[in-house]
């Protein structure tokens, strides 16, 4: 099942806050929150619901074990070592056997010597096993205290807001909130703004995208020539932006909505004046995953150079492993990588650019990024690189007119403009008008666990009536906006349109 | 201030829950209260959006399994054979795409524009009409067409004492006046098509005719605004041109009449999801020596039951269909046609076609297998043998022809 389905929207959702919401008693919502969480898994996995099962039972068993040990101990070492086993043999075998086994046969020269077993990769595995990872080293660390209970520990990891498609939300965000989270109104509001942006992000912008770059995608470079390659990633860029952008917001959204604060885990990326930065705006809860897990216990960057670089080759061919089983993802991911390295070799020098110059940069890095991450097969990626400086023509064997990317013009501003943080620059400048004062220059503080700011005007003083009336006339037209993206969004789910679910590879 | 909000996360919430709920709450309401349904739920349009999910509504629910899916499966159409309005959202969806692509074309000035994103069709504004997107191989087109015609040929020498004709029409997606007939890498045009025919349809009793127009404005005299048949207009036309070259009664100065019923919103137009329209004109001949014969049900000529007796939606939807109700056999009782048979293959071009044809015959049997949907029910030759028809014809469009021999391996078995 996905958010952007009917059965989910008008289905599923209503239902579980029917239920969720009429269930006062805190412990009956859990069990609520699980059982929904695995119908919800269950509705497209009805066999590897069990896996997942098994993976919340044996990560359990593993937290309670190292839980009983003294902190850090040999066995508590020894218990944590076997759980992270576990966890990476269950995602490795059913995701990376094939590839594995792909690559040994062409290492082998020709014959296939081992043979793959052809297994469907069962959604949502990479995101609730890397949850499960955190919650076990988090406890060997004693961040947190093993949950004694496991249909807790189950509602967890299989929390259907962000199981399949993240944030990867951390045991210790929402720890507290198990037992005594806050469910009022304005969190319900709150979250359902936000839940729908998400939607209109996913079904009006991701899937009109995916609508031009996918049926492109297929096609070999030669056919399509430049036009069609161009704008074949070009469109690819949003369609992965506003989906994976989209799909967190609904997640979060629905987390607030039934009492959960998840963490924010895109901040406009494509805003970024570096890839560093870009990693710190894309995908935030998987990069902080393998900053936290990956990167610092092997040591980060306090070790002497060659190990430094190891420990970024290391995370960055993670990084581009976990988003596919192939060598273009792995490709990606390194690819970003050695950017990031040069960045921080040369970072004086990179400082004295022009942001707005380091920022066309980002995107150039992005876009030629999205291209390795976007090709079918690694063998392609020459040839699409070759039909962007025009080697097959401007549209190859095709015309313009049947490569369509003509059609998706319009939507190009409203695109360019969706990806960029204009609303938090109106938003602080609006509450500071109302405020009758002016927008600081002093930059915030960094927050340490960032969260998506509020869907609507909250100016913390008002300076006169006329300003207050102002903001709650522009907060209620934001709200019939909310209402008409909702009402246009689930037009375009229930006319049945083109709606893609890019992370089941994930 | 604060009371405001307070009113705004209400109003929202409530919204919110009623938008998401309505399916649900629209189910329970009409559970408990039927006749709500035909106010609430029925959605008049709703029969042109049914697909499997109507079909998996009435399987039995003890045939339902969660493991392979079927359960899920059935759910999921239910749920979506409830949602109110459905044929405004979907169109409200389309219209949303089509207005961005409109705009699009604003910059580039094609000639036609596809009527949402990832449709087969397009909207031609200068025609307020429809066409379709040519999506074959055209290699195909010609070598399907030159095995078909090979066969007709190769039939004709074994019966030279009977007349064969192909009647090939311009459908959209060979028409050469289609605007996207430039725009498009691969297109063979219905001229070409009919080239191919000509090459190897050498027998002197196989006559081949086929329409073919350059402008525009033509084709839509002759051809639905909205749907990928040939209208009155065009029917009488292709009859005409059949009279005049096999020597029958031409109808030169035959006039048209409207039924009675809603504007024709045709096939590209709720493929399209575009509201097109075609006036529901029919050629108004003396129908009343006319017999149709299917199975046991007969219907005279002059009436047209299937369309009369349909309700108001499906008049708009399927005019073409339910006017020119398909029929195996069709007679005439005018003495003066006595003994003269025919038989006609075709795909849904000869509905219209078959009921004037037939003026010139005592019996008409009517074969739909050139219908891309449909395999003949019986072998050509037994049928030939059977009704001693003297004239044959095939009429249809370029693609039916080059994919019928595939289709239907065993229709000229023992030619």
């Amino acid at each position: 099942m996905v958010f952007s389905s009917t059965v989910f929207l008008l289905g599923f959702l209503p239902l579980f806050l029917l239920v969720y919401f009429v269930a006062a008693w805190r412990p009956a919502q859990n069990l609520i929150l699980l059982g929904f969480s695995l119908l919800f898994y269950a509705w497209g996995e009805p066999v590897y619901v069990w896996l997942m099962v098994g993976s919340i039972l044996g990560n359990w068993l593993f937290s309670l074990g190292i839980g009983v040990l003294k902190p850090r101990s040999k066995g508590a070492k020894l218990l944590l070592a076997l759980a992270l086993i576990a966890n990476l043999l269950v995602i490795g075998f059913y995701k990376y056997q094939g590839f594995l086994i792909e690559t040994l046969n062409g290492l082998g020269g020709g014959e296939a010597f081992l043979e793959e077993l052809t297994l469907e990769l069962p959604i949502g595995i990479s995101f609730y096993t890397l949850q499960a990872i955190t919650y076990i080293v988090d406890v060997y660390r004693t961040k947190v205290r093993p949950q004694k209970n496991p249909l807790y520990l189950g509602m967890y990891i299989a929390m259907f807001p962000q199981l399949v498609a993240g944030p990867i939300v951390r045991y210790a965000d929402i720890e507290k909130a198990i037992t005594s989270r806050q469910i009022t109104l304005q969190g319900f509001v709150q979250g359902l703004r936000l839940f729908c942006i998400g939607l209109g992000k996913k079904v009006l912008l991701a899937n009109t995208a995916a609508g031009l770059a996918e049926p492109l995608l297929e096609r070999e470079a030669a056919e399509i020539g430049f036009v069609g390659c161009s704008s074949a990633v070009l469109a690819y860029s949003f369609q992965i932006y506003f989906d994976f952008s989209g799909y967190s917001d609904m997640a979060i959204g629905l987390g607030k909505m039934i009492g959960f604060d998840y963490p924010r885990n895109f901040n406009y990326p494509y805003s970024s004046a570096s890839a560093s930065e870009f990693w710190r705006r894309w995908h935030i809860s998987l990069g902080s995953f393998f900053r936290d897990y990956v990167y610092i216990p092997l040591g980060g960057n306090r070790v002497p150079l060659p190990r430094y670089l190891l420990n970024i080759f290391i995370v960055w061919f993670l990084t581009g492993l976990w988003h596919g089983a192939a060598w273009n993802f792995v490709l990606w991911g390194l690819y970003w990588g050695l950017f990031i390295t040069l960045e921080k070799a040369f970072a004086p020098a990179l400082n004295r650019i022009p942001r707005a110059v380091r920022h066309l940069y980002t995107l150039v890095l992005a876009y030629f990024g999205w291209l390795l991450f976007a090709v079918k097969d690694i063998a392609d990626v020459g040839p699409w690189l070759a039909a962007m400086v025009g080697t097959f023509g401007l549209t190859g064997d095709s015309t313009l007119w049947e490569l369509q990317a003509w059609s998706y013009l319009s939507l190009l501003p409203v695109a360019i403009i969706g990806s960029l943080p204009w609303a938090p620059w109106l938003r602080l400048r609006l509450e500071a008008w109302a405020a009758g004062g002016r927008v600081g220059h002093k930059k915030a503080a960094p927050e340490k666990n960032p969260r998506v700011p509020l869907a609507t005007l909250r100016p913390s003083t008002i300076c006169n009536p006329t300003r207050g009336i102002v903001i709650e006339i522009i907060n209620g037209l934001v709200d019939v906006t909310y209402l008409a993206i909702l009402v246009l969004s689930a037009a375009s789910i229930v006319s049945g349109s083109y709606n893609p679910f890019i992370y089941f590879q994930f | 201030m604060k009371s405001i909000e307070s009113i705004r996360a209400n109003v929202m919430a409530v919204l919110f829950c009623l938008f998401v709920g309505s399916p649900l709450i629209l189910s329970l309401l009409t559970a408990l209260i039927p006749y709500l349904n035909e106010i609430l739920i029925w959605d008049e349009n709703a029969e042109q959006f049914r697909n499997e999910a109507e079909v998996e509504d009435e399987k039995e629910l003890a045939e339902l399994r969660w493991e392979d899916e079927t359960l899920q499966t059935y759910v999921d159409a239910y749920i979506e054979n409830r949602v109110p309005f459905k044929s405004d959202a979907v169109a409200l969806a389309a219209n949303a795409e089509r207005q961005f692509i409109r705009l699009s074309n604003g910059l580039c000035r094609w000639g036609a524009y596809p009527t949402f994103y990832g449709s087969e069709y397009v909207y031609v504004p200068s025609m307020e009409a429809l066409a379709a997107i040519p999506d074959y191989e055209s290699d195909a087109i010609r070598v399907g067409i030159e095995r078909f015609a090979m066969t007709v040929n190769e039939l004709a020498a074994h019966y030279p004492d009977k007349r064969f004709m192909i009647y090939l029409t311009d459908y959209s997606y060979t028409a050469r006046s289609n605007p996207t007939a430039t725009l498009v890498s691969d297109f063979i045009d219905t001229e070409e098509c009919a080239y191919v025919f000509s090459l190897y349809c050498t027998a002197p009793n196989v006559t081949l005719l086929y329409d073919s127009f350059d402008n525009i404005h033509n084709f839509y005299t002759y051809y639905y605004t909205s749907d990928h048949h040939w209208n009155d207009r065009g029917t009488l036309r292709a009859y005409n041109r059949i009279a005049s070259t096999w020597g029958f009664e031409t109808l030169e100065n035959a006039t048209y009449k409207r039924a009675d019923g809603p504007d024709f919103v045709g096939s590209f137009a709720r493929s399209g999801l575009v509201y097109v329209s075609d006036p529901p004109d029919y050629v108004d001949l003396d129908q009343s020596a006319i017999r149709l014969e299917f199975g046991d049900y007969r219907e005279s000529g002059a009436d047209h039951d299937a369309y009369e007796l349909a309700p108001w939606p499906a008049k708009r939807w399927e005019f073409y269909g339910l006017f020119y109700e398909y029929c195996p056999s069709l007679y005439n009782d005018d003495p003066r046609m006595f003994g003269r048979k025919g038989l006609l293959i075709s795909d849904s071009y000869g509905y219209s076609l078959g009921r004037i044809l037939v003026h010139n015959y005592e019996y008409l049997g009517h074969s739909r297998a050139l219908r891309a949907a449909d395999i003949g029910s019986t072998g050509f030759l037994p049928w030939l043998e059977d009704t001693e028809a003297s004239d044959i014809y095939f009429v249809g469009h370029a693609r039916n022809f080059s994919t019928f021999l595939e289709r239907n391996p065993w229709f000229f078995a023992g030619v």
